[in-house]
């Protein structure tokens, strides 16, 4: 299949992260990959067209002995931790027989079992990289006929930054957050480890950055990888980044002159800032046109907020106006002579009780420091800077404050995106250049142009595609296990709208449902694939527990893991360098992925297969014809599902004949004349052989589509803050059908929903977990977090020696790194083995002393204590999911939870 | 004509993405690294400094690996490359003791990452390399390759791997003694400092940290 | 090794430690072994020729037993660092580099000695009757002037054999602890006490008395020895390297050290020549027990000091914060 003789550099892409993709050459001598290679040719890659060190192990990924040789089928019925499966090799045509005849009934007895809950469920982890690699294979999902649940979840909401991910897309159309660092010269970072995280254009650029002067403050509870390039490392109690944040806006608003400081015209006709709001804390809107109303100074009087001529917006000050307020389920509450005052007012009396000093006995931030920070990011804001991009004038504002995994997800994560959001709003720094940037969308459509899903929606602002909490249109019966339709209006109801819901609870509802709550039930067919939630969620016990009543399991396999290791069937996975996919690479994707061209990339079979793997799309081909959906499935491809690009678009159709079974191959081929016709606008035709030879094809991608702002402008939109009226009211609706329900497990997540939000005690949910669990909290006094691992993230690299052997030189592997001088207190060395026991539990490690830790932290970087993943199991590292338990508590109202516990520790030999 | 380089710290982010590029180009053996990052912490809490450091070979002026070899096999070049002749080397391990800078890896065995060698290995693993002292050679294979017209250190077909694989864009490699070179203007713009400089033993890496 | 020096124009931090010392790993017990067997094997050859006591120790086959003994250990303690190196095969190219390597020089001395002093007691040779070397003009005990020329140079060669391993520690090894006039001082009269000891045992089983002197040579060796090894445990403790190689000789081998290598193995046979000296009956007693001693002390001091051989921490220019 592939040529046997001489040297070739075969190009590809890597997107074993969601920092991708990026592109390389793998050199392949006489038909056996040997090394892989930056792939210089491309210079439109932002970072020279280098992939990160994870790239390089995709030669020994190819030929890892370990890796699953063949489709295999469990004999041994019964299944646990200690229950060998007794594997047995089997051919692909019985395997995808046994796993057809498991799907056809579901088609034809009914899509969704007795309480409402889709027969199959499917879970592709790893954050939105398993599409990079599936193929055709969601066509055949699309295909599937009926309702599907993406819900049983892998670790997302704990493992992603899902607040940021709800909240973002929301305010700004931004999935995910970054800094226009090209252009940024000060970042306010809370805990984002972007020098780990932010892949190979993120390091590029933050390098850069760091060698023009760019200030870069990481506030972090351990000094990690960015802590050690930032410029200052501030030492932050956990889970109290709110106070520091609440605290900075507070300087901005009283103790600077914000008349000054702010961006006050951006505000004016840009936010909600000048709204007025009523006395019930929803907007004071005209009676009758039901928009919200605005202070003219000018005028004098409260007008609608898009009255064209509004010269000065009062952001200040108490004004009496007629008008209505729209509450919760259409109640309308009349005034003819309310007292309001625009949001911004309300917003500075918000935050009056948040000084530095108030901040500084939470989160061990000196007032100080505090107050130096908001000097500087208010003098590094430059309020008032233009800038020329491709010939249009913009605002520049050179700040950006960033925030990291665990402190934009779990409680404080929604406080910590909306004061994140609003300082940058505050100083016109959201969505222009240097400011902070969306760089993708996943809820809201098309997923391929961010700036084609802004809409004008109500009130001025984008329209939302939230779920309805009206009485009449509330999904009150879940319609996935994580039940997103009904529990979390801002998750919307798309294709990645179940994963991106509370996941955890079909993990703790199953057997366990609250009263009156339909109890998830097992799926009657599970696929997973790129997944492990057996080590990658909370509570790993609890998720092998549950997993032995899972009926039938199918696992696309790398190795065996801890998960397949509960799967009735394996079908081994065509990795990264193995099978054809063609991928849109560049324009603005997720983290700082944004580039000045966009395109699309293939990944190909650099050499033959060691193993009998199967291309994916292949096996959806299959899977298809088998189960008389060959059609459907054919037309999915047409219309682009999966494929990225429709076969069929304005000037060009190469579409599939729908009634035939395509090769991997021919399917592709299409897929690459469809993207660079679409791409060039009928100007280029390139096939398969092309792309094989060349790798990707671009065209250029304008800077100023980076920037949501010229289209906020040209549809005259604002964003929706500071004040969360909105969030406010159909929190306010939610809780009212729950109730209504009956349903009052969600209680604590309905308190989120405030239009300004306050402080809250966050680290005390976590003090209280002990007590939960009938333990007491003084016995737990040290958090336990974890860090990323450039080397280890995303891509079943855990079963790859030749990384453990290069991860070995960054600290953190392989042991639990705690502070230096605690540890002597405990009568802990270095190198000695101790325990970290949380209030559910206990996992080994060996003591890696650091002085760049906080004496109350404890740090076991990524997701180990592997027990059936080869190599991986060998590797002596605690795992802090083992030891998170699943609770309510510690879930928030769009189903995400912070990576910590509380623990103590202790050496395992000797007195606790 | 001398070769060296200039190691941006500022920029490091101790990602190892050299030493496994490095790895890998090289076709070496477990636990064998002739360049790797070292992660440096220094001070006391809250008082920290954390940085990354690329070690390697430093193609000293004035190796004291090379005089100590018995053989003859520790060379070096004209212009600055220390080296192994491995048809020569004996496996002694003086020169690894000799080295402050703990730049030389004796591959004792062949070795491999599992059990047997897979494809990749059996392809790449050159079988004169083991029972021999090996370490960091400045990629000479590829800058020898360098046509007229090419310049190791922007080319990158002919520079480093360590160096056109750093992501952070941290590490910079050309001639020292043409004062146009990148790395002559990087030395002139930041004055870098050397590692172990009481040796005096005149390293061809410095390293920018300021 | 010089103390940091103040950083040059322009730049603006001191340097300080940024890697620790860690210890080396190429060498231990087979080098340990070669060392001690090299000092014994020179050491005796040496000791016996000046001290002219190699016609009281024996023959064999018409050779001088205390010679041959000589070339068995230097034989074995070959073969053992053959045996180490990583291409042994190729062990005869490590005579190429004299103008720069100890290890060459001292390969060469090895050479020369073995050759030189087995081609000195050749013409002894004695099979049968047959004696197939006599005809080359010398023999053994050097009584002609050609002999006395040979001996002299494998003399000189056994010298060099004595001592070079420590030259090839001190003279460039990068480990601090090694770098020092002491090592080599050391493990020649290491070689010398063990050596003396050595030919007092083949004189017992030769049934030829041990003379007063030397049991006072080896009473002198020892001290000379102690005071080597005090010397330089006493000197630049501070250094950075060999602070790290103190505590961890004064730790992890405390008691191998203070007990073995200068308690049992140095002082208690200084005490035991000094008894020797004075109760002549006891010396062939004393020799063996001196022997057993020695050995112990000089192989155990060459293996610590192998295994507390620590290269430097790393410094550089690194500036740490202040809050």
């Amino acid at each position: 299949m592939t040529p046997t003789t001489g040297t070739r550099k075969v190009p590809t892409y890597c997107y074993q992260c969601v920092a991708g993709p990026d592109l390389l050459n793998v050199v392949v001598e006489d038909g056996v990959a040997v090394k892989v290679e930056p792939n210089f040719g491309v210079t439109e890659h932002p970072a020279g067209g280098r992939p990160c060190v994870r790239a390089y192990s995709l030669v020994q990924k190819l030929y890892n002995p370990n890796r699953v040789k063949g489709p295999m089928k469990r004999t041994n019925p019964r299944k646990g931790k200690d229950e060998d499966p007794g594997w047995t090799p089997i051919s692909w045509d019985e395997a995808l027989d046994t796993l057809a005849d498991k799907l056809r009934p579901i088609r034809d007895n009914g899509f969704v079992d007795e309480h409402g809950y889709p027969r199959l469920a499917v879970t592709f982890g790893a954050g939105g990289t398993a599409p990079a690699y599936l193929g055709g294979f969601p066509a055949f999902l699309s295909a599937w006929g009926g309702p599907l649940d993406q819900g049983i979840g892998s670790g997302q909401g704990m493992k992603c930054v899902h607040s940021e991910h709800l909240y973002g897309e929301f305010w700004h159309r931004a999935f995910t957050v970054a800094p226009d660092m090209p252009l940024t010269t000060y970042v306010l970072s809370f805990g984002n480890n972007g020098d780990v995280s932010g892949g190979v254009i993120g390091v590029w650029r933050h390098a850069e950055a760091r060698g023009r002067g760019a200030r870069w403050i990481q506030f972090e509870p351990h000094m990690s990888v960015t802590a050690a390039t930032a410029a200052r490392w501030v030492p932050i109690k956990p889970k109290t980044d709110p106070a520091v944040l609440f605290a900075i806006l507070h300087g901005v608003l009283h103790e600077h002159d914000w008349r000054r400081v702010c961006d006050v015209d951006f505000l004016g006709r840009m936010t909600n800032a000048p709204y007025l709001v009523g006395p019930n804390g929803y907007y004071l809107r005209d009676a009758a046109s039901r928009k919200p109303l605005v202070w003219d100074e000018k005028r004098g009087a409260a007008v609608a907020f898009d009255t064209p001529d509004v010269e000065a917006y009062a952001l200040d000050g108490e004004f009496t106006a007629v008008g209505v307020e729209q509450g919760p389920d259409d109640e309308v509450i009349t005034h003819a002579a309310a007292v309001a005052r625009p949001s911004f007012a309300v917003l500075r009396e918000h935050v009056r009780p948040y000084t530095p000093e108030w901040a500084a006995h939470i989160s061990d931030v000196p007032a100080a420091t505090i107050r130096e920070v908001t000097r500087e990011y208010l003098e590094h804001a430059r309020v008032g800077a233009t800038i020329d991009v491709d010939g249009v004038t913009l605002p520049l504002r050179p700040v950006a404050i960033l925030l990291g995994k665990s402190v934009n997800n779990g409680w404080g994560g929604f406080e910590c995106c909306w004061a994140r959001t609003l300082l940058s709003a505050l100083v016109g720094a959201l969505e222009v250049p240097g400011g902070i940037l969306g760089t993708t969308v996943r809820l809201n459509r098309p997923s391929s142009n961010r700036l084609e899903s802004v809409r004008p929606g109500p009130d001025g602002f984008m329209a939302q595609p939230l779920n309805p909490t009206s009485k009449d249109k509330w999904q009150a019966r879940p319609t996935s296990r994580s039940a997103h339709k009904t529990l979390v209006p801002l998750v919307s109801d798309g294709s990645w709208s179940g994963a991106l819901s509370p996941a955890q609870l079909p993990w703790l509802f199953m057997n366990d449902a609250p009263p009156k709550w339909p109890e998830p039930t097992p799926p009657e067919v599970w696929l997973v694939g790129r997944s492990n939630p057996a080590i990658s969620c909370w509570d790993t016990e609890l998720i092998t527990t549950k997993l032995r009543q899972f009926p039938f399991v199918c696992a696309f396999a790398y190795t065996q893991d801890e998960t397949n290791w509960f799967a009735d069937l394996v079908l081994p996975d065509a990795t990264d360098l193995e099978a054809y996919q063609l991928f849109r690479v560049g324009a603005t994707k997720y983290i700082e992925s944004y580039w000045e061209h966009q395109g699309v990339a293939l990944r190909q079979p650099v050499a033959d297969s060691p193993y009998d793997t199967r291309d994916l799309t292949d096996v959806g081909t299959e899977l298809s014809r088998r189960l008389g959906i060959l059609e459907r499935y054919n037309e999915a491809l047409n219309r682009g599902v999966a494929l990225g690009v429709p076969l069929k678009g304005p000037g060009y159709d190469v579409s599939l004949d729908p009634s035939k079974a395509h090769t991997s191959a021919e399917i592709w081929d299409r897929a690459c004349r469809a993207a660079t016709l679409s791409l060039s606008k009928g100007r280029d035709e390139h096939d398969l052989e092309w792309f094989r030879e060349h790798g990707v094809y671009l065209v250029p991608f304008s800077r100023l589509n980076w920037y949501l702002h010229p289209e906020m402008t040209k549809k005259g939109l604002r964003y929706e803050l500071p004040y969360q009226e909105r969030l406010k009211r159909i929190g306010q609706e939610l809780k009212n059908r729950l109730h209504e329900q009956d349903l009052h497990f969600w209680d604590t997540q309905l308190e989120e929903y405030h239009a300004l939000p306050p402080w809250k005690d966050f680290p005390e949910i976590w003090v209280d977990v002990a007590r939960r669990h009938g333990k007491k909290p003084e016995d737990y006094p040290l958090w336990l977090l974890t860090s990323r691992s450039m080397q280890y993230s995303w891509g079943s690299q855990v079963s790859l020696p030749l990384l453990a052997d290069v991860a070995q030189h960054v600290r953190g592997h392989f042991g639990l790194m705690l502070n230096n001088k605690m540890a002597a207190l405990h009568g802990i060395a270095d190198g000695d083995e101790i325990w970290v026991e949380s209030p559910i539990g206990r996992q080994q490690g060996v003591a890696m002393l650091r002085a760049g830790v906080r004496p109350d932290v404890v740090v076991a970087i990524g997701q180990f204590a592997h027990w059936a993943t080869p190599v991986a199991e060998d590797i002596h590292m605690p795992n802090l999911n083992a030891l998170e338990p699943i609770d309510l508590s510690l879930i928030d109202s769009t189903g995400s939870g912070s990576d910590l516990i509380r623990v103590k520790v202790y050496r395992a030999k000797g007195d606790r | 004509m001398r070769w060296g380089m200039v190691v941006d710290v500022r920029k490091c982010v101790g990602c190892q993405t050299c030493t496994i590029a490095c790895h890998e180009e090289n076709a070496l053996p477990p636990g064998i690294f002739w360049r790797h990052v070292v992660d440096v912490e220094v001070g006391e809490y809250p008082e920290v400094r954390r940085a990354f450091l690329p070690m390697g070979c430093q193609h000293c002026a004035e190796p004291p690996c090379v005089p100590v070899c018995p053989t003859g096999a520790s060379q070096q070049r004209a212009d600055g490359i220390v080296f192994v002749q491995y048809d020569m080397c004996i496996g002694c391990g003086y020169c690894a003791v000799a080295c402050p800078y703990r730049a030389r890896h004796m591959i004792h065995d062949q070795d491999w990452y599992f059990m047997a060698p897979t494809p990749s290995e059996k392809k790449a693993r050159d079988p004169e390399r083991h029972g021999v002292m090996s370490k960091c050679t400045f990629c000479k294979h590829r800058v020898d390759k360098a046509p007229a017209g090419a310049t190791p250190g922007v080319d990158p077909e002919y520079t480093p791997v360590c160096v056109s694989s750093c992501i952070a864009n941290a590490m910079h490699f050309g001639d020292l003694d043409d004062p146009n070179s990148n790395v002559s203007r990087l030395r002139e713009e930041h004055q870098p400092g050397v590692l172990l400089e009481e040796l005096d033993l005149k390293p061809s890496l410095f390293y920018i940290t300021e | 090794m010089a103390e940091t020096r103040p950083p040059a124009k322009g730049r603006i931090s001191t340097p300080i430690a940024l890697m620790p010392a860690v210890l080396q790993h190429e060498w231990d017990l087979y080098h340990a072994t070669w060392f001690t067997l090299m000092g014994v094997g020179g050491g005796i050859f040496l000791l016996s020729r000046l001290m002219r006591l190699e016609r009281g120790l024996g023959v064999w086959l018409g050779l001088p037993v205390v010679d041959l003994v000589s070339f068995a250990v230097i034989g074995v303690g070959g073969l053992i660092l053959i045996w180490s190196l990583g291409r042994p095969l190729r062990f005869l190219r490590a005579v190429l580099k004299p103008s720069s390597s100890w290890i060459s020089r001292g390969a060469i001395a090895d050479f020369i000695f073995v050759v030189l002093g087995g081609a000195l007691i050749l013409p002894g040779l004695t099979l049968g009757t047959a004696r197939p070397f006599a005809w080359l003009p010398w023999d053994a005990w050097a009584s002609t002037t050609a002999g006395r020329v040979i001996e002299g140079v494998a003399l000189a060669a056994a010298a060099i054999v004595i001592v070079y391993a420590g030259l090839v520690l001190a003279d460039r090894a990068a480990v601090t602890f090694w770098r020092s006039w002491a090592i080599p001082a050391q493990f020649m009269l290491s070689s010398l006490a063990m050596s003396m000891a050595t030919v007092m045992v083949l004189q017992t089983l030769h049934a030829t008395p041990i003379r007063e002197l030397e049991c006072w040579w080896l009473a002198a060796f020892l001290v000379l020895l102690l005071a080597a090894i005090v010397w330089h445990l006493a000197t630049r403790t501070t250094q950075p390297g060999k602070a790290e190689a103190l505590a961890r000789l004064y730790t992890t081998y405390h008691a191998v050290f203070w007990g073995v290598v200068l308690g049992a193995g140095t002082i208690l046979p200084v005490l035991l020549a000094v008894v020797a000296v004075l109760a002549p009956p006891a010396r062939d007693v004393l020799g063996v027990m001196s022997l057993m001693l020695t050995l112990a002390g000089g192989f155990l001091l060459r293996l610590l000091t192998l295994r507390v051989g620590y290269f430097p921490p790393v410094s550089g220019a690194l500036r740490v914060p202040k809050r």
